[in-house]
């Protein structure tokens, strides 16, 4: 059967709602792309001076995706990326109406089937009462993702009312990439808050039973475990505590010609691969995570590292006193290596703190 | 029988009482979380904190279950 005509139809005017969305863009993307063909990258370098091009770039590169595509996604990527091509981050208003149309006409352009239609009467009684149910949820959901929110934001902002007694201590707690973080970790937290909130409302103002027993009966949904929130923070201090004697044990004592035939980058892409490995495998030290049925992980996890600090030992004794190297491992040596990595990684970070609060203005 | 019923009425109005007790404890100690932090106790305020974003979680989860109860129990 071929297409409907109708549907190629409401297709053509979805890519011309995009096409007017972003046709500023796509101008500049149509200006850009000439010169980078002709005179190289080097040349794009040199004009991006202004620190809203990147984003315009990738603005336009997006839209162009999108144009092609129509995939509603990355229509909504390019519209949150077009807020920081004008100098200030700035709402761009006139292109939100353009992507709620097209989602509307996206919605209609998936559920319409040609050949298909048949009239259905609706009273208006039942059409008035169609609107405010929707609106409730939306506005139940917004307001206590927003009381989240700003909660949290009135906790950053008194972050600054915290001793300057301490200097380091209000450094920290000042620095942009504090507010960050914690504004990002709130912001995940908002999200799903709004979320719990709209499927309370929504359940109780439209309350279907056969749905509702089924969401009873399903035993995984149901029978959560209580987990803590922002988990995640404390996994990466405790692979930060099991990073040094790791890395001293397989890098510094069991392979020390490995690093040295390696690059500089190299080298730092070994370092946060095993960073980002000991945070997954610090996941299966967690008390609550027995629940989940990770014993195995642990019991690997504790004898791998016993293994591993039992064979570093053994080699650091073994020039000393040969083959009796295995019934006497020199631990007293390898905790004082430790203690040492510990120390040089502990500089390392504060080094780091400073220089990244005085990058970015923190700090003088 | 008549005391069964009026049993099962006070379990369905049980889990939304004990959901919002569970919130407005977590929406103080959020509250106390920011007065910790304006009087500089920043350990006690980040902890107070993780406990109050910890209930709120388990409100939402109580009232969530609450719900889907509330529309088991419409039908029959």
């Amino acid at each position: 059967m071929p297409r409907p005509l109708v549907k190629v139809a409401l297709m053509l005017l979805g890519k011309a709602l995009i096409l007017l969305t972003f046709y500023s863009e796509l101008a500049s993307l149509a200006n850009t792309v000439p010169i980078i063909i002709s005179k190289g990258l080097s040349t794009l370098l040199s004009i991006a001076h202004q620190p809203n091009f990147l984003a315009l770039i990738a603005t336009s590169v997006l839209a162009f995706v999108a144009f092609v595509t129509g995939n509603a996604f990355i229509y909504a990527t390019a519209v949150i990326l077009s807020a920081f091509t004008c100098p200030k981050p700035c709402l761009p208003l006139a292109k939100l109406p353009f992507f709620i149309a097209y989602l509307a006409l996206d919605s209609i352009t998936t559920s319409y089937r040609g050949l298909e239609q048949r009239s259905i009467r609706v009273r208006f009684w039942a059409l008035a009462k169609s609107v405010p149910i929707p609106l409730l949820v939306i506005i139940l959901c917004t307001t206590s993702a927003t009381i989240v929110t700003l909660a949290v934001a009135v906790l950053i902002s008194s972050f600054a009312k915290v001793p300057q007694s301490n200097p380091r201590l209000y450094a920290v707690m000042t620095s942009p990439i504090t507010k960050i973080v914690v504004s990002l970790a709130a912001l995940l937290y908002a999200y799903s808050v709004a979320k719990d909130v709209s499927e309370i409302t929504a359940v109780a103002i439209a309350p279907a039973p056969s749905a509702a027993l089924a969401e009873l009966l399903r035993e995984e949904d149901i029978d959560v475990v209580f987990v803590p929130v922002f988990r995640w923070l404390l996994y990466i201090a405790l692979a930060a505590v099991l990073y040094s004697p790791v890395y001293t044990m397989v890098f510094n004592i069991l392979l020390p010609d490995l690093l040295n035939y390696l690059g500089e980058l190299m080298r730092m892409g070994v370092s946060l691969l095993t960073y980002v490995l000991l945070i997954f495998l610090s996941r299966s030290f967690d008390i609550l995570s027995g629940f989940y049925g990770s014993e195995k992980i642990l019991t690997a996890t504790s004898l791998v590292l016993l293994a591993l600090a039992y064979v570093s030992a053994t080699k650091l004794a073994f020039p000393y006193t040969g083959w009796r190297a295995f019934l006497a491992p020199d631990f007293q040596g390898l905790g004082e290596a430790i203690q040492k990595s510990y120390v040089d990684f502990g500089n390392t970070i504060l080094t780091l703190i400073n220089a990244l609060s005085r990058l970015v203005g923190a700090a003088p | 029988m008549s005391a069964l019923a009026r049993f099962r009425r006070v379990l369905l109005y049980l889990l939304p009482a004990f959901s919002i007790a569970v919130l407005a404890f977590s929406i103080y100690l959020l509250l106390a979380s920011i007065g910790y932090m304006e009087r500089g106790l920043v350990g006690t305020s980040l902890l107070s904190v993780l406990i109050g974003f910890a209930l709120l979680s388990a409100a939402l989860y109580i009232m969530r279950l609450a719900v889907y109860v509330y529309a088991t129990e419409k039908s029959s």
